[in-house]
């Protein structure tokens, strides 16, 4: 990649079928350094672009270019995976393993085959993440959170310039996630993190820019005041509910939160990035409706 | 180092580390204690067997499973979507794991060594005599190709797991094991005292009884000729080179799942021509007159 070529990926009318289902559809984007946050609801297909990203998946057709690289061919492919961190969905970790055992075992699948040194990145990692004092507890022992933070401790290894991380919060307490983002951000620095969540409160903390794809299709690509923006003038607060609302729920405070229309006696408020994600995406799920 | 070596390295010290194979090794200490106990009351030729490799039997055994649970570990653990976007890829995992059967090697050298030194130390472990050999004949001690055919044979079974599970669907990878061990061990158990042949120095374990197979005794007259009862000690030698290009045999077969270049082909056939060769020259040699003076 030229170091003065700052896109990271290019793509460009990627689709990706499986069968007869869709689950990519002409999405198109440029990603340089900085954190790009996905945003989608489940099937949305996020996690299968990070997965095309990080080379674990060919496309069905469109272009692809990460690192400057096509990772339709072999060699590009190495040359991908040599500058690439990937936390897959799964934390997909061997349970018998120690945590020091497995980021050792990938940092040697990452081509780090001179002990010594592997072994100091394997602790620098692990400390990192704040795994310094479990390194030698085996895996299966350890909360979900711990074990979500060695499979980022693996992504870590070598200081990847390209970090692809599919819901990376998943499982972490509020003070691990505050770790995360510092840790992301310090990282991100000349480099490129994208990283998909269900978690509106992650993107705005973290991310340069917010990427919201629905049925395979990216509905909004900006910044995540651009995205708040979006719900400006289209979120109320009422005494009572609105059934008419794209979206209504109770608040803490006993009142009721309206995105859409305003209803009666409704005070116009400031809008956040989740009421902007809310409008966007047409309102809750199905599944999260009922 | 490479990244195949250094990932052999780790499998094979996960493997010399893993509590079930050194628990498996019991088994076989009674099994040789035994055969010692027991020598002034049986034949020796009992002793050759376990020498042989036959006290690899179940230790081998559970090295093999502790093999294929290594291979099979990461689809088990789904852990495939990440190690796909890794820059050493499945082949590379393939090598490593053939590399890694030096372990089971090892392991089988540092058993069948702790036997020897326990079983005796002295030039030869017993006696043997039965109906068709009326006089007391002394067993000599096996030779190193014979006590490095359990060890071999260890590690060419263990790359042929690295092979079967790379093929086969996960349910399905037990079956051959367990038949695989049946087999072998019931060769062991009804057949040890059968004279071998071509066809049983195809299998990683052969007992080298020769039962009047060789003929010879008092020179090349045809008179004074004898029907010869006894081990061999120089097929195990061409034994060895099988069970080695074999083992190289089943670690391409493993490879060629997921790379299939030119170079992998050729070594295929290459490592699937010396296997041949190899068969060929352990049974013209196994089949050799012996003529002794």
């Amino acid at each position: 990649m030229d170091t003065f070529d700052l896109t990271y990926v290019h793509v460009h009318q990627l689709i990706k079928s499986y069968g007869r289902q869709t689950a990519l559809d002409g999405v198109s984007l440029d990603l340089g350094p900085g954190i790009t946050g996905l945003l989608g609801r489940n099937g949305a297909g996020k996690t299968t672009l990070l997965r095309i990203l990080a080379t674990g998946l060919a496309s069905s057709s469109g272009v692809v270019r990460v690192l400057g690289e096509d990772p339709h061919d072999a060699a590009g492919r190495i040359a991908i995976r040599r500058q690439l961190g990937y936390v897959p969905q799964e934390s997909a970790l061997y349970e018998s393993f120690t945590p020091f055992d497995f980021v050792d075992y990938v940092a040697i699948l990452k081509e780090h085959t001179d002990r010594a040194d592997r072994h100091a990145e394997v602790r620098r990692v692990l400390d990192a993440v704040d795994l310094g004092d479990v390194t030698r507890k085996k895996i299966r022992k350890l909360s979900g959170g711990m074990k979500r933070r060695v499979s980022l401790a693996q992504a870590l290894l070598g200081d990847p310039r390209l970090l692809v991380l599919d819901e990376p919060t998943v499982g972490l307490d509020p003070e691990q996630r505050l770790r995360f983002r510092q840790l992301i951000s310090r990282h991100a620095d000349r480099r490129c993190v994208v990283l998909s969540t269900h978690m509106t409160e992650d993107v705005e903390a973290l991310c340069d820019r917010v990427i919201v794809i629905n049925e395979g299709v990216v509905r909004f690509d900006g910044t995540p005041v651009e995205l708040t923006d979006t719900a400006r003038g289209n979120v109320w607060i009422a005494d009572r509910p609105d059934p008419g609302a794209l979206v209504s729920w109770r608040t803490g405070e006993g009142r009721h939160r309206h995105i859409g229309s305003a209803p009666a006696d409704a005070e116009l408020v400031a809008p956040t990035l989740q009421d902007g994600y809310l409008l966007l995406s047409g309102g809750l799920s199905e599944e999260v409706a009922a | 180092m490479n990244a195949e070596l250094a990932l052999a390295r780790v499998e094979g010290t996960r493997l010399l580390r893993n509590p079930l194979v050194w628990l498996a090794v019991i088994p076989s200490a009674l099994w040789v204690s035994e055969a010692k106990a027991g020598l002034d009351r049986r034949e020796a030729e009992d002793l050759v067997y376990l020498l042989n490799g036959y006290a690899l039997l179940l230790p081998g055994f559970a090295a093999v499973v502790v093999t294929t649970l290594a291979v099979l570990r990461s689809r088990v653990a789904h852990a495939d979507d990440l190690l796909d976007t890794l820059p050493v890829g499945r082949a590379q995992r393939s090598v490593a794991h053939g590399w890694s059967t030096a372990a089971s090697a090892l392991y089988g050298v540092i058993i069948i060594a702790a036997a020897y030194l326990f079983l005796w130390p002295s030039s030869a472990p017993g006696f043997f005599s039965d109906d068709s050999a009326p006089s007391i004949l002394e067993v000599s001690r096996p030779n190193v190709a014979q006590m490095l055919q359990g060890p071999i044979a260890l590690a060419a079974v263990a790359a042929g797991v690295v092979a079967l599970v790379r093929w086969v669907p996960t349910w399905l990878v037990a079956v051959p094991l367990f038949f695989l061990l049946f087999i072998q061990g019931l060769w062991f158990g009804i057949f040890n005292g059968e004279s071998t042949s071509w066809f049983t120095w195809l299998w990683p374990l052969s007992t080298g009884v020769v039962q009047d197979g060789w003929i010879g005794g008092c020179g090349e007259g045809e008179a004074c000729q004898m029907l010869l009862t006894g081990f061999d000690r120089t097929t195990p030698w061409w034994h060895l080179g099988y069970l080695l290009a074999l083992g190289v045999w089943f670690v391409t077969i493993a490879v060629l799942r997921h790379r299939r270049d030119r170079a992998v082909w050729t070594a295929f056939a290459v490592s699937l021509a010396a296997t041949i060769g190899f068969v060929l020259i352990q049974a013209a040699v196994y089949m050799r007159p012996l003529y002794t003076q």
